[in-house]
């Protein structure tokens, strides 16, 4: 149960830890840009995947808890890897490989395949160093610290982080009370692992009610808590720990800024530069 | 047959930064027709050794019997579960189903019993718990006052007819009342559940109504003492950081100040009794 938890922080002292979450957040972002959008040869690929290593050994994460990640999609990677193959549109020229009843494997297609592949690999593993190395509280920070600018046009940016950062406080909390429920159901002889979907769904039940129940509960303790505490909204608030950017930041940044160049000339080489060609 | 332990180890999340000793070399045995205190302060362990007793906490390391289940081999849960009934901290936030009739007949109906069967155990449960059957059957159980809720969790768990009844601090959140009412409670359910364990953090429960307690310390059990031996030893007292239950607290305040109370009185009677008695000695 505890390995539920969205907020998947792993603690540790590191350079990748101590980074303002600003700036790893928007490196996520400028991340996941690069993957979707611009990265197109094997190369290029390799590039992003020197990223993610390099983000892994400046974090002194054990390298198999970033693979783990990868273990939710691997059905989803699999199942698009043999679609791609399968019904990969021809184009002339390309090398038929194998050509069996309507089935047929042409090598351009293993390539694309391969590709999406290493594409929804690399997708899922650099957010996933953003949350490793990120608390919740830090990561809902620096949320709003960065959707500022939308105050202008009237958009509730602190009400919404708010909601965020007690949401992830909360995910402990609740998944605890579900162990402790189901704990004690078990205790009375409930059996949460035999029968098909249907009776798995209904044994559910006796878990999930007494599970919203104390989530009302709970809500409104908070509520009662945060009246009692004068809290009013963003107006006039102030932070006990106020985000401050730090050189390590700009080093970072612009780091990822550069391997973003690197992977824009392999795809479109501006300059005409001889041996990139060969990678494209 | 009792729960025999015996050189217990438990790890929570072993081998990553979380990893944390829950139990260490436990070992200990509890007696039929014991009412067994387990003192000792939050994270020492109490609430994972007590999981182990029906298997809500696999085994890992030790041996562990309950009466003729041996918990390191191949076991049937539901039997085990039947036997030794459970009720955690705040039972009252399982209640799940529409009515208290249905509510308390979980259990029974997990068991695999006749609706006839579950029937009549739900009724005698709710009565047992000291609620009107005719009352409370049919209301929902999100309806009934706190205590009365806690009272319907327990009724659920007697509604299994444990043999073993293991409760994690029955009386947390209660007023001195309901707690009182909840523990004599216990007693009568004691009657036909010969075995209770009982976790605590009231010294004024353990030391009147247990007649052994364990004190648990950072995952290892530091002792097993009659009353009489833990909370009588200022020595014993000291070292584990106890506090004194309010008996033995004004015993110890009267022999200061030079009244002769003999032995260890544990209850509220007994300390009347002794004080009557030294009295009486004074003017002799």
């Amino acid at each position: 149960m505890k390995d539920i938890s969205l907020g998947q922080f792993y603690p540790a002292r590191s350079p990748m830890h101590r980074l303002d979450p600003r700036t790893k957040i928007l490196m996520t972002v400028v991340y996941i840009v690069m993957a979707i959008g611009f990265t197109s040869s094997f190369v290029s690929f390799g590039v992003l995947a020197l990223i993610v290593l390099l983000g892994v050994l400046f974090s002194r994460i054990p390298i198999g808890k970033v693979l783990k990640s990868v273990r939710a999609i691997i059905f989803l990677v699999v199942f698009s890897f043999i679609f791609t193959l399968f019904f990969y549109s021809a184009k002339e020229n390309d090398t038929l490989l194998v050509h069996w009843w309507k089935i047929n494997i042409y090598l351009e297609g293993i390539y694309t395949a391969t590709k999406l592949m290493l594409r929804l690999f690399l997708l899922v593993m650099g957010p996933t160093l953003l949350t490793l190395t990120t608390t919740p509280v830090d990561l809902t920070d620096g949320l709003e610290s960065l959707l500022k600018p939308l105050k202008l046009i009237k958009f509730p940016v602190h009400e919404l982080t708010i909601i965020m950062s007690i949401a992830l406080r909360f995910i402990p909390s609740l998944s605890e009370e579900t162990e402790k429920i189901i704990n004690a159901q078990k205790a009375r002889g409930a059996d949460f692992d035999s029968g098909n979907i249907f009776k798995k769904a209904k044994a559910l039940l006796p878990v999930l009610i007494p599970l919203f129940v104390s989530a009302f509960r709970r809500a409104d303790e908070l509520a009662d808590a945060m009246d009692s505490r004068c809290y009013r909204g963003a107006k006039g608030r102030t932070k006990m720990k106020v985000l401050k950017l730090r050189f390590a930041d700009f080093v970072a940044f612009f780091l990822l800024l550069a391997f973003f160049f690197v992977i824009l000339l392999l795809k479109y080489n501006w300059f005409g530069i001889a041996f990139i060609e060969a990678f494209i | 047959m009792p729960i025999i332990a015996e050189h217990l180890n438990y790890i929570y999340s072993p081998k990553t930064p979380y990893e944390k000793k829950a139990l260490e070399d436990v070992t200990f045995t509890i007696n039929d027709g014991d009412f067994f205190g387990i003192i000792g302060k939050t994270g020492s362990g109490k609430s994972t050794l007590i999981s182990h007793f029906n298997g809500l906490i696999k085994l890992t390391d030790g041996v562990l019997k309950v009466d003729e289940f041996d918990l390191g081999k191949k076991y049937d849960y539901k039997k085990l579960r039947s036997r030794v009934g459970m009720v955690f901290q705040y039972p009252e936030y399982q209640l799940f189903d529409e009515t208290v009739a249905k509510d308390v007949g979980f259990g029974p109906r997990n068991l695999g019993l006749s609706a006839e069967e579950t029937a009549l155990r739900v009724k005698e449960a709710i009565n047992l718990v000291g609620l009107n059957y005719d009352d409370v059957a049919e209301r929902s159980p999100f309806e009934l006052s706190g205590g009365q809720m806690r009272r319907v969790a327990l009724a659920g768990v007697i509604a299994m007819r444990p043999k073993i009844l293991v409760l994690d601090e029955p009386t947390a959140g209660l007023d001195p009342r309901g707690k009182k009412e909840i523990l004599n409670l216990i007693l009568r359910i004691k009657e036909s559940c010969p075995t209770i364990i009982i976790i605590s953090h009231n010294m004024d429960e353990v030391a009147s109504y247990c007649n052994r307690i364990a004190v648990m310390g950072a995952g290892k059990l530091q002792g097993v003492f009659t009353p009489d031996e833990l909370f009588g030893s200022a020595e014993l007292i000291h070292k584990y950081g106890l506090e004194l239950p309010t008996v033995s607290e004004a015993a110890y305040r009267l022999k200061e100040a030079g009244i002769d109370i003999k032995g260890n009185p544990m209850t509220e009677d007994m300390l009347v009794k002794a004080i009557d008695e030294a009295m009486k000695e004074r003017k002799k």
